[in-house]
């Protein structure tokens, strides 16, 4: 009987555990909108700064990461076919579109996702959350919104900076080991993508942004009492956020596409 | 005046930066090689090594499904859309997408998704066995730490990332394919094309794997063993693994491509 019934469990088990935990983001995710004007200016300010300022250096090298393997990988086909007048374009355009804001949200799923569930995890497992509680000051309004805010403002910004990034190393990947001058790229490169390209990228980082910091202050606060619980929630929430922005991005990707 | 000053702060930021990574690379190095060397040295716990194998590479397969399998959709949704404008149809992007998946997608996604989930995970449990003093009460007990803890995991890595991205090279040509019947009506036997496919693209996948696969769990050991005590190092060392584990996959690709387009060429 047993194991007529335990794949059934299993999969009944799993189906009821995920549902619950995205039940559980939007339930965060609607609290988060009713009580958004609450919120302490001075702590968004500090948060906006801890988000962004402190992630730039690995947001430099994600740009520079993007533009050169871009240029390298379309170079492959630019050689065999000699046709070096759309090499901006399919970097640029690719990047843009799709890598970009891609590594950008994984790249903010493990800066700022996991830092995330790390803070309000630990607070929980140490009682300061309760404390919180005691001093009739809203955990919500206090710790989440704040990040919340600081995260969606800060990753559509980085990625304008990537996005440059990606542009500059793209030119000089192509100067440096295609042996093409910088204006062939950049030709290419203005005279191919157009605006939408690039508001395309923006739009699909600010929507990956309410994602991760939602998920990632839902699985802080899910803490139970005891420490060894943090490693694996921050584990288990860069997984969502990663899944999560896969997800979104063939969403997004298909509505602007077809 | 101004202008200086901010020109200084900046390279000395950028220099701490430098310093900084510089040493963190560094240790890891260091770590691998002596993981590398006492894996020859010494006996191979090979019942614990299994059970990793199944920890990294079993555990992973839903979650590498699921990220595959919508990364085909999105890539040929986007090269299709292009092909259809520029050519009037999708036919010609089989081939070319089977290459990019071989020498680039496959390994660069898989080890970046890996990073996330198998460093961390490593990370937090060695963290955690820090801060209770379980690896000082190893210690005492005159075990070798490298080989009792890290010789397993980097094994079972080291095959199981490579194992798990010809895994995910698989899903995402199938998903894929499915796309390109679907949605441009392209039918599978001119979709996957191996015409573009050639042993420099294979060679350069390979090796990115069994790079991604010796660093990850070595990333994951190295955050870990630097967590100092209480409770918050946990998390903390979960994020540095994180962020360690994605930039090294980052540069590991970066190195690879470029070398390999600079042989090729």
């Amino acid at each position: 009987m047993n194991i007529v019934y335990s794949p059934i469990i299993f999969i009944g088990s799993k189906f009821i555990d995920y549902l619950s935990i995205t039940g559980g983001i939007f339930l965060l995710f609607l609290n988060i909108l009713r009580n958004f004007f609450k919120v302490n200016y001075k702590e968004v300010i500090y948060e906006l700064h801890s988000v962004g300022v402190k992630s730039l250096p690995i947001i430099f090298m994600t740009g520079i990461f993007v533009g050169t393997i871009m240029v390298i990988q379309t170079g492959f086909y630019v050689r065999a076919y000699n046709i070096t007048e759309v090499l901006g374009w399919g970097a640029g355009f690719t990047a843009f579109r799709e890598i970009s804001p891609l590594m950008v949200g994984l790249m903010f799923s493990g800066r700022i996702g996991a830092n995330n569930t790390a803070e309000l995890a630990s607070m929980k497992v140490s009682e300061q959350i309760d404390a919180l509680k005691i001093l009739t000051i809203d955990p919500v309004v206090y710790l989440v919104i704040p990040r919340f805010i600081a995260t969606i403002v800060m990753i559509t910004l980085l990625t304008v900076i990537t996005d440059t990034m990606t542009i500059i190393s793209g030119a000089l990947t192509s100067k440096f080991l295609l042996g093409l001058d910088f204006h062939i790229f950049l030709d290419s490169f203005f005279s191919y993508i157009k605006i939408e390209d690039f508001t395309v990228g923006l739009v699909k980082s600010f929507i990956f942004g309410i994602m991760i910091s939602v998920v990632s202050s839902y699985y802080g606060l899910s803490a139970k009492r005891s420490s060894k619980d943090i490693g694996f929630l921050v584990s288990k929430s860069v997984v969502f956020t990663a899944v999560g922005i896969f997800l979104l991005d063939y969403i997004l990707t298909t509505t602007f596409e077809l | 005046m101004f202008i200086i000053k901010l020109l200084k702060d900046l390279a000395l930021y950028l220099g701490g930066l430098l310093v900084y990574s510089q040493k963190h690379s560094d240790g890891i190095t260091k770590l691998l090689l002596k993981t590398v060397i006492t894996s020859f040295t010494t006996k191979l716990r090979l019942k614990e090594t299994i059970k990793q194998a199944y920890i990294i590479g079993y555990n992973s397969l839903p979650f590498i499904t699921v990220i595959m399998g919508i990364l085909g959709i999105i890539l040929v949704t986007e090269f299709g859309a292009q092909g259809v404008k520029i050519t009037g149809s999708a036919t010609e992007v089989g081939g070319p997408y089977l290459q990019l998946i071989v020498r680039q997608f496959g390994p660069f996604i898989t080890g970046m998704m890996l990073a996330n989930k198998v460093s961390t995970s490593i990370s937090a449990e060695i963290s955690s066995m820090k801060i209770t003093e379980q690896l000082d009460a190893l210690k005492m007990n005159g075990a070798n730490i490298t080989q009792y803890l890290i010789v397993p995991r980097f094994i079972a890595g080291f095959f199981m990332v490579f194992i798990l991205i010809i895994y995910a090279v698989l899903v995402a040509e199938i998903s894929g394919a499915i796309t390109a019947k679907y949605v441009f009506g392209v039918p599978y036997e001119v979709f996957v094309n191996f015409q573009f496919v050639e042993k420099s693209d294979i060679i350069q996948g390979v090796i990115k794997s069994f790079m991604i696969g010796a660093f990850i769990p070595i990333i994951g050991v190295y955050s870990g063993f630097m967590s100092e005590t209480g409770s918050k190092s946990v998390g903390d060392s979960a994020t540095r693994s994180v962020v360690m584990g994605l930039s090294a996959v980052g540069v590991i690709d970066l190195v690879v491509g470029g070398v390999m387009f600079v042989i090729t060429g």
